[in-house]
């Protein structure tokens, strides 16, 4: 009982930030660059698998930059084959 | 015979106004600098020409400056085009 209540009374401390800054896309528009981001995780995936942790960097990135809609349509493109870049390694 | 060559140099009268040197100064150094400065855009890390170079933007580094001038953020180097 107490130790729920003390388990309770420390709140989750959460880390908000967004994709830092990055050279080659120094410009307002960030559209390369979520497409990109979406282009490297999905390699980095098919290189290392699923549960390489640097990977991860790239999923926060196009998570961040890429609006949903685009995401979702990435991946209903990836699953027809219709994706227009090269996902390989 | 006489007459042709007469023809000829009324012809470069007319064309080549001597009166009209400032406008020839005037729209020559506007068109060099609007095609100096379509060449400078087309030296963009955004511009595909060759298929060698598919990816221009993967060249930039993290401390390379691709712009003009740099205002708010400390850039080691300019970046510059190396392969077409």
């Amino acid at each position: 009982m107490s130790a729920d209540a003390k388990a309770q009374e420390q709140p989750v401390k959460r880390v908000l930030q967004t994709v830092g800054f990055d050279a080659r896309f120094p410009n307002q528009n960030q559209t390369k660059h979520c497409f990109q981001s979406y282009i490297d995780y999905h390699k980095c995936i098919n290189a290392k698998g699923e549960d390489f942790a640097p990977c991860k960097q790239f999923s926060r990135a196009y998570k961040s930059l890429c609006p949903n809609d685009w995401i979702s349509r990435f991946d209903e493109q990836r699953e027809a084959g219709t994706f227009p870049a090269s996902l390989e390694p | 015979m006489v007459a042709a060559q007469v023809a000829r140099r009324s012809l470069m009268k007319q064309w080549f106004a001597i009166e009209a040197i400032p406008i020839y100064v005037i729209l020559g150094g506007a068109l060099s600098g609007a095609s100096w400065y379509l060449y400078r855009l087309g030296t963009r890390p955004d511009i595909i020409w060759t298929r060698k170079n598919p990816e221009p933007w993967q060249s930039v580094k993290q401390n390379e400056n691709t712009k003009f001038m740099a205002i708010n953020r400390e850039f080691d180097r300019k970046w510059t085009r190396e392969k077409l």
